[in-house]
């Protein structure tokens, strides 16, 4: 066994020492390991170069305002800080009443309102100063810096006023300090920026976070950069509200709504659509207002506008009394078309149709409406069962399903000339009237006699 | 041989390619006899020699001087050549040129080509290599039971081919 192992080992010795490797794969793999390697240097050399331009970049903008009005690198950092927590501030801060109507003649965001109130109660500095500063897009940082202000100072400042009502009024300091502040301020206005959630509503009070502000004539609501009302505002509102506070009352000057749940509602809830087909009542260009339908419905440049058959039209081609097919969309309260289609000259011509439908129908019914005739037999064609009367020119066919009545159930042969008779039956296309029933209502006395006699005649016969 | 290794490793460590270029030397026919044998096509058997040599070079600040860097590259060439087999999923096998013309290795070729990939390679480890059948076991990942009943198998075969052919 140990024999045979070992011829096996010889025989495998044997065959790796006839292999023949091919020679250029060690200069193969040297080469590519000295790509590899030239291809790390590179990269190495790359990252190096960038590192080091990241660090110079830190190191000058920290020194320099590569940021141009923004300021240096650590300014950026300190301006984009302060505006955060200004964004996120829910309280009220208190200032004079000329600097909320300076806040209000700028168009200035609110953070950019709360850090200004917030600033002026940290220095002296002039707030049309400040204001000016940043309507020349100067960053926070910088603005501070030149201040010499630190950041921290106005983040300190927005943290203590976080929701000072509700300590003052929970604190009994705030007694003290409020107959300290009547003393100091008799007749002196105090002005406040709220900023916080409408938490309630009771008339012409609204309550944001824990503040009660009064609503006056004079207060101003914004939304979106339109005017609005007190209806307009709704519980869970952010608001920026600018106050001015006598004694223990604020009375709103100004509020700003950021987010209007009631219009986030109506985009939500309140924009539906539906489809009319009504007559054009009124026309301006704009407005359009249609039968059965109290709204006025907006048409604009968006509005698609179709003649039925004919493709699309102008917007001259709604007229009054023109019927249309109206697509209307909801938005909020405005009623938007946002396709018509006119109707008119289809509709006409259905009427055309339908006109000659009904004259058709209307010929059919007549010509099918089952009439009554009354008169004396004038012919009697048994053969080809027509029956004809003195006064009518007209003849009347008798047929199999006819029945015919003369003192009980009789037959044509029974219809004599002169009887006087009740047809009844309708018109056919030919003039011709297909009889239904024909009662006999006086029979003809000679005739009669007549028949008796013949009758009596032919007694006995078959 | 192995203190020679060691010295080598250590040189290779720090970048001396000489050092890699002897150890290149010393060691391929060993490790590509071990990958020749398993997929029997010099191409295939290049393309993982040269990936197991860039690997070596690639992770050498990793590699331990005191542990068998024989075991190390035997591990990595046939993780490679298992790679490879599964790649090609198809055994292009071409006459290796030998030394001599005497027959004899194209038989055991011939011989080679008759068994199955992972018998072939747990031959080549077991003669070429003196290979335990627990490091094979290993290096294949499979039970040793299995490498045993493989060696039988393969051994038998071999030996009718080689007892036939009056070797």
């Amino acid at each position: 066994m140990k024999k045979s192992n070992d011829k096996l080992k010889d025989v495998f010795n044997d065959f790796k020492n006839g292999l023949q490797l091919n020679k250029n794969m060690e200069g193969r793999l040297l080469e590519m390991i000295e790509k590899k390697e030239m291809t790390v240097r590179h990269r190495k050399f790359l990252l190096g170069v960038v590192s080091i331009a990241i660090a110079a970049f830190l190191v000058v903008s920290s020194i320099a305002p590569v940021f141009g009005k923004s300021g240096t690198l650590p300014q950026v950092i300190a301006g984009l800080s302060l505006e955060r927590s200004a964004n996120s501030f829910k309280g009220s801060l208190s200032t004079e009443g000329r600097i909320i109507e300076e806040l209000e003649d700028q168009d200035l965001s609110s953070s950019d309102s709360i850090i200004i109130v917030a600033l002026l109660k940290e220095s002296d500095v002039p707030a049309d100063k400040i204001i000016e500063m940043r309507n020349e897009k100067m960053g926070w940082g910088k603005i501070l810096s030149e201040l010499n202000i630190s950041v921290n100072s106005i983040k300190n400042t927005l943290k203590q006023a976080q929701n000072v009502a509700g300590e003052e009024e929970s604190n009994g300091e705030g007694e003290e300090n409020r107959e300290k502040n009547k003393e100091e301020n008799q007749n002196r206005l105090k002005f406040v920026v709220t900023k916080g959630t409408l938490n309630g509503i009771a008339g012409s009070t609204i309550t944001v976070n824990e503040t009660k502000i009064l609503l006056t004539e004079e207060t101003t609501i914004q939304c979106r950069g339109k005017s609005v009302t007190v209806n307009d505002l709704s519980i869970g509102d952010e608001l920026l509200v600018k106050a001015s506070k006598i004694e223990d009352v604020f009375e709103a000057k100004s509020i700003l709504i950021f987010t209007n749940m009631k219009e986030n509602k109506g985009t939500e809830k309140e924009t539906k659509e539906f489809e009319l087909r009504s007559a054009i009542v009124s026309f301006n260009g704009s407005i359009l207002t249609i039968s059965d339908f109290d709204n006025d419905i907006l048409v604009d440049e968006n509005t698609k506008i179709q003649r039925k058959g004919e493709g699309r039209t102008d917007i001259e081609s709604l007229e009054v009394d023109v019927t249309v097919q109206i697509h209307i969309r909801k938005d909020g309260d405005v009623y938007h078309a946002t396709s018509i289609v006119i109707l008119e000259k289809a509709e006409n011509e259905e009427n055309e149709e339908g006109e000659e439908e009904s004259e058709q129908e209307k010929g059919n019914a007549s010509k099918n409406k089952k009439e009554t005739f009354k008169g004396e037999v004038r012919v009697i064609n048994p053969d080809d069962g027509i029956l004809a009367f003195v006064d009518y020119d007209m003849l009347f066919k008798i047929s199999e399903d006819t029945l015919i009545i003369s003192n009980g159930k009789a037959e044509f042969s029974d219809i004599t000339i002169g009887d006087n008779v009740e047809i009844i039956g309708t018109k056919q296309e030919d003039g011709s009237i297909s009889v239904e029933k024909i009662i006999v209502t006086k029979k003809n006395k000679q005739q009669e006699n007549d028949s008796g006699k013949n009758n009596e005649k032919g007694k006995g016969k078959p | 041989m192995e203190d020679k290794f060691k010295m080598l490793v250590l040189q290779i460590k720090d970048g001396n390619k000489d050092a890699f270029t002897e150890f290149y030397r010393l060691t391929v026919r060993y490790v590509y006899s071990i990958v020749y044998a398993y997929l029997l096509s010099n191409e295939d058997t290049e393309d993982v020699i040269q990936n197991t040599y860039l690997k070596l070079y690639a992770i050498r600040k990793r590699v331990d001087p005191e542990k068998s860097i024989l075991a190390y590259m035997k591990r990595i060439a046939i993780n490679y050549a298992f790679k490879q087999m599964r790649q090609k999923k198809k055994v292009i096998i071409k006459e290796a040129s030998f030394a001599n013309e005497e027959g004899t290795k194209e038989l055991i070729q011939e011989a080679l080509k008759k068994l199955e990939e992972k018998d072939r390679i747990v031959l080549a480890l077991h003669y070429l290599d003196n290979t335990s059948v627990k490091e094979i076991g290993m290096l294949v990942h499979e039970k040793e039971g299995s490498v045993k009943s493989r060696l039988f198998r393969a051994r038998k075969k071999l030996k009718e081919v080689i007892n036939n052919e009056k070797i």
